[in-house]
């Protein structure tokens, strides 16, 4: 793999000339317009036009394994952390970082949240998923086991004996959970 | 989910493995036994050796702070005095500094009045390994060496050590607990060393060390095991100020000077800073004054304990190690758990004198869940006892 980012046009120029925009669409059909910075956050966009040299402005991307409302969610993450970056170049101010992806993670459903880990996997943002997994994680945490079943559509495949010797085993586990 | 007739159970439905994994890979420590009663397979792996190497690879195991703790004597609030009338008994605590959780584990059926006095704690690869201390009714020194392996959850019995030994010091390195020092039944200072092979459920005797040190303390520096001060059997309590040094790669101890205040006593009470050199944890933040101990929990975060004056509550505070000495560390306040403050938690009291004369202890650990050892200047597990002193 180069790592010639991007080849020789764009990074050193673009932030004088009008902002870049690369074309990306969606499973259903939808073609958004990212600006570069932000599409390049994207791993598998990045490749893309790092590989091949034939590509142009024009050039629509396709990615059919991520859906409008996913690409929504990951686009509004990784602008909000561009504009991080542009703000403060050396250091994220990691206080915002955390309220935004607070209130982030705040608005997105279970089922919302495992789409977008899918998507992140494939657009291969490593950061986003990284992060997304771990809200995942604590979604289920202090849960009931119940819960964390419900929550994954995990199948419960215990025999009721041994459950009820894991009950008894980690008793304590089963108690002080938070409300459902 | 049309297909019911599924032959291979994701980890997560929907989710390819890889990312299945990357989610149970980062649940904390504390909603492991929650997860473990979700299913067959996230048990399996839960329990498997491999998750805690994978856990550990991607560096989402932590250290978890594991305290001796008095567990008797009611909710009183912990002002020591209580306890050292009636007789408290001695439990495990461990504190998890990420999702601040308080926790205690069960302890083996061998010891039915709780902790021996001055046992050791050593966190190693993933378990907690108590050893040695002394039978909390007759006083006796006792040799059990009991393993708490943190993936399951449950504790196994070690071989018991090859000698009786007290107030020695330990460390652990890779699979390996490594103890010296001490004193034996007759109160006679020890230059002795042994190691503890965890896999082999083995003990091999180290070669001697250039002095006795009697209440020495332990700390494990990169790639060396450090036996901090200690005295020698005709100058009891005068503690020096060397350290006997091994080499876990040569096998071989070196004598290193100066580098403990000499007459301070060490258990409990020294601390790796990030140039790696030693330290004591009193004075360390000038608010946290009496009985100060305390362990480091990696990236270079600290757990410690002490009170703010003679006399005043134990508290419980976590902070940044700060590498410019004059900063020292910045520590914050935090909550107990319910029944983790009560019960005197602290086990010693703020009046250090009264208690000078009596059996008076508390142990602390990394018990690790984790033993993540980065950076090269961390300080192993440590435990013991704290600023005691014995008879």
């Amino acid at each position: 793999m180069s790592s010639s980012i991007a080849s020789s046009s764009s990074s050193s120029s673009s932030s004088s000339k009008k902002e870049k925009k690369i074309s990306l669409k969606t499973s259903d059909g939808e073609v958004f317009e990212v600006e570069e910075p932000v599409a390049m956050q994207l791993e598998i966009v990045r490749s893309f036009f790092a590989d091949n040299e034939d590509v142009t402005e024009q050039t629509v991307m396709p990615l059919p394994n991520v859906s409008t409302a996913a690409m929504h969610g990951i686009l509004e993450y990784c602008r909000a952390h561009e504009e991080f970056r542009r703000r403060m170049p050396e250091a994220a101010p990691e206080e915002e970082v955390r309220a935004f992806e607070a209130g982030y993670v705040d608005r997105k459903s279970n089922e919302e949240l495992k789409e977008m880990i899918l998507a992140a996997n494939y657009l291969n943002i490593s950061k986003l998923l990284d992060f997304l997994t771990g809200v995942a994680a604590k979604r289920i945490e202090n849960k009931s086991v119940e819960y964390v079943r419900a929550f994954f559509g995990v199948e419960n495949d215990f025999t009721p004996e041994e459950e009820a010797n894991l009950r008894r085993e980690y008793e304590w586990a089963f108690e002080g959970v938070d409300e459902d | 989910m049309e297909n019911r007739s599924v032959e291979f159970t994701e980890l997560i439905p929907r989710l390819p493995e890889e990312l299945g994994l990357e989610c149970l890979t980062r649940l904390p420590y504390a909603a492991h036994r929650v997860a473990s009663g979700v299913c067959r397979r996230w048990r399996d792996l839960i329990r498997s050796r491999d998750f805690y190497y994978h856990r550990k690879q991607f560096r989402y195991t932590r250290k978890v702070a594991c305290l001796v703790q008095a567990v008797s004597g009611g909710s009183k609030e912990s002002d020591g005095r209580k306890l050292v009338c009636g007789s408290p008994s001695y439990g495990l605590t461990v504190f998890d500094p990420v999702g601040g959780v308080w926790d205690r584990i069960d302890l083996v059926d061998e010891y039915p009045n709780g902790l021996p006095l001055f046992c050791q704690l050593a966190g190693c690869e993933g378990k907690l390994v108590v050893m040695g201390g002394w039978d909390p009714v007759s006083y006796d020194p006792v040799t059990g060496v009991f393993v708490f392996d943190f993936a399951l959850g449950r504790w196994t019995r070690g071989k018991d050590m090859p000698a009786k030994m007290s107030f020695f010091a330990v460390g652990s390195y890779a699979d390996r607990v490594y103890v010296a020092g001490g004193h034996d039944e007759n109160k006679n200072a020890l230059r002795t060393g042994w190691v503890y092979d965890l896999t082999q459920d083995d003990w091999t005797e180290l070669p001697r060390m250039s002095r006795e040190r009697d209440e020495c303390e332990g700390a494990v520096i990169g790639e060396e095991f450090w036996v901090v001060s200690g005295y020698g059997t005709d100058n009891q309590g005068s503690f020096d100020g060397s350290a006997d040094v091994y080499n876990f790669i040569s096998g071989q101890w070196r004598r290193v000077e100066r580098v403990w205040e000499p007459g301070r006593c060490p258990r409990s009470n020294v601390v790796v800073d990030r140039d790696g050199k030693l330290t004591s944890w009193s004075g360390l933040d000038p608010s946290v004054k009496v009985g100060t101990c305390g362990l480091t929990l990696g990236d270079g975060r600290v757990f410690v304990t002490g009170s703010e004056y003679q006399g005043a509550p134990n508290g419980f505070y976590v902070g940044e190690m700060v590498i410019k000495e004059d900063e020292k560390v910045k520590l914050d306040k935090i909550q107990v758990g319910d029944g983790f403050s009560g019960n005197g938690v602290v086990v010693r009291s703020g009046d250090e004198q009264q208690h000078r004369s009596r059996r008076w202890w508390r142990g602390i650990g990394v018990g690790e869940e984790d033993t993540e050892r980065d950076g090269g200047a961390e300080l192993g597990p440590t435990s013991g006892l704290l600023g005691g002193t014995q008879g």
